[in-house]
């Protein structure tokens, strides 16, 4: 399957800092991800990566198969809506429509104020006039006026109210319906994506945990009841998270290889609650980390 | 393997973006601040030209020049490259970096390399542009002053509020705010490089000036003077013979300066310039 982001142990450090460190993703074309990770755990940092904002300090990242970020290929056919939708304050909507148009080749004017129009936002206001939901819409709307291969979103929930959260959602599915383009988004819950996407990356402390499909996601990870001891004999089985009881504990184990899951007696759990359980993983790691140090 | 930024070879074959798209894209983005350089450049000329009209005064027995009239002059004229360089060069890039714009600005399809060079192109062609309505007023100013008696043309003051200099002074002080303000990715500390850059300039440009002169006179004339004795004699003779020449000197190394600058500010901006690595995105 063609890929439209793989990277290979990339790595981004910031004054010898690691915020990004062995990050290893592949996202296949077409795909609608979710990139998922608590506040600092080095999302920004991929999509700047990626966005061809930030060189990585090591790895190498590639777009389409064989484009670097940053070439101008790559700033042609990927659309990059940064955290806070940083648009010019002073400028009014048309004449933020007017400087995308005449910098870049593709801009379908006409999809654009048609957008614009039926979200109501006026052309003649200024941005720094317009609501935080309208600025994020005003935002989306030139990133998608330029019918990008790749639309890259930090944060675009942040910003906005349940309602506008929605309504933004719903437009944006809308817009990857009618077009064949590969969206990553990132957030630091799961909650709302889980409806609009078919791909999760997640990145805690700047490490990938996992990258793949939901379905497969889901369908790999189980809950297990057992007693203490019973699964160390399985070597297919990695453990998320172990929850211990007095007779039983509830494991959360991911299954290296989908066709031995039979031999074990589990049921599913929801993507949430995965997520949750490598959140949780990644921060008992982090604490053991910061006693040894100590 | 280190990733770069480096251009794959299939780009050649990418569409392009048309010059004059771009130039658009930056007049809608740049307009204000194009039309309040356009604004306080005219106001400078309006008032030279109205401080020209006040500057002789005639008693019955003589005529001569009012200190405090050329004192103002003196002033506007050394404004213009300061006031050029700080509010217009050092904004240019590093508010982009201060409000987070260049996020935006720099993922467009116009790619970051040329859309830099062409907002320096447009602006240095502005000032330029701009830069001859105040050429114009101080070449009033000049005439004017004249009536009253020769000026000293070798004295520094006379000698860089020529048209000749002031135009190059004036881009290179707005290279140099672009420089240092991408350098920093901030304004304020922007503005006080470029004012400390500005200073040491025109403490060189001074210096050279003397020493230059000097030195021009002493091979001349194979005197074996002190250089400032000798440079303040050639002062009082007024001589213009040599003015255009040493003009021409001063303009083509403050050009020089300025691209050098500017090549600074694109390695700047290729860098992150020096708080970037400081920064968390």
């Amino acid at each position: 399957m063609l890929s439209v982001v793989s990277s290979t142990n990339l790595a981004k450090s910031y004054q010898g800092k690691l915020a990004l460190k062995d990050c290893t993703i592949d996202v296949p074309v077409g795909a609608v991800v979710a990139l998922v990770g608590p506040n600092g755990a080095g999302k920004t940092t991929l999509l700047d990566i990626v966005a061809g904002l930030l060189p990585a300090t090591f790895g190498d990242v590639r777009l389409f198969e064989n484009v670097i970020p940053g070439s101008l290929e790559s700033l042609q056919r990927v659309s990059f809506v940064a955290q806070n939708s940083p648009l010019y304050q002073n400028m009014t909507v048309i004449d933020a429509v007017r400087l995308t148009e005449s910098l870049n080749v593709i801009f379908d004017r006409e999809y654009a104020l048609t957008r614009l129009q039926k979200l109501q936002i006026s052309l003649k206001r200024r941005i720094g006039k317009l609501s935080g939901g309208q600025q994020a819409q005003v935002a989306l709307t030139l990133a998608i006026a330029r019918h990008p291969d790749l639309l890259l979103l930090d944060e675009p929930l942040s910003s906005l109210d349940s309602l506008a959260r929605q309504q933004f959602l719903s437009e944006l599915m809308t817009s990857v319906a009618t077009t064949s383009m590969s969206v990553i988004f990132s957030s630091h819950s799961i909650y709302e994506l889980e409806k609009v996407c078919d791909y999760l990356i997640l990145v805690v402390g700047g490490e990938v945990q996992l990258c793949d499909s939901l379905d497969r996601i889901v369908e790999s990870h189980r809950m297990i009841a057992c007693a203490p001891g019973e699964l160390d004999d399985y070597s297919d089985i990695e453990i998320i998270e172990r929850k211990l009881g007095t007779r039983f504990s509830t494991h959360l184990i991911k299954v290296k290889n989908l066709l031995s899951r039979s031999a074990l007696e589990s049921h599913p759990t929801s993507l949430e609650n995965i997520v949750l359980a490598y959140l949780r993983r990644a921060q008992e790691v982090e604490a053991l980390n910061a006693s040894v140090k100590l | 393997m280190n990733s770069t930024f480096h251009a794959d070879a299939s780009q050649q074959y990418l569409p392009q973006i048309r010059l004059r798209n771009v130039v658009f894209g930056i007049l809608v983005k740049e307009k204000t601040r194009i039309f309040l350089m356009f604004a306080y450049l005219f106001m400078n000329s309006v008032v030279i030209y109205w401080l020209s009209a006040n500057l002789i005064e005639k008693t019955i027995y003589n005529i001569y020049t009012n200190p405090t009239i050329l004192l103002y002059f003196r002033l506007l004229v050394i404004s213009i490259p300061l006031i050029i360089g700080l509010l217009i060069g050092v904004p240019l890039l590093s508010t982009e970096y201060e409000s987070g714009t260049y996020r935006f600005l720099f993922t467009q399809g116009v790619g970051r390399w040329r859309f830099v060079r062409t907002i320096f192109g447009v602006y240095l062609v502005f000032i330029s542009l701009f830069s001859v309505m105040t050429a114009s007023s101080i070449n009033h100013f000049f005439t004017i002053q004249q009536q009253a008696g020769p000026i000293q043309i070798w004295s520094f003051g006379v000698f860089i509020s020529n048209p000749i200099i002031i135009i190059p002074l004036t881009l290179t002080t707005f290279v140099a705010g672009v420089f240092f303000g991408t350098l920093m990715q901030r304004v304020i500390p922007g503005i006080a490089a470029t004012i400390l850059f500005v200073l040491m300039l025109a403490l060189g440009l001074q210096v050279s000036l003397e020493k230059s002169v000097a030195f021009f006179v002493q091979r001349l004339n194979g005197s074996q003077r002190d250089p400032l004795l000798a440079y303040y004699g050639f002062v009082a003779s007024n001589d213009s013979r040599y003015l255009f020449r040493f003009q021409m000197t001063f303009a083509l190394s403050l050009a020089i300066l300025s691209l050098i600058l500017a090549l600074g500010s694109l390695r700047a901006l290729n860098s992150g310039g020096l708080l970037h690595r400081k920064l968390r995105p």
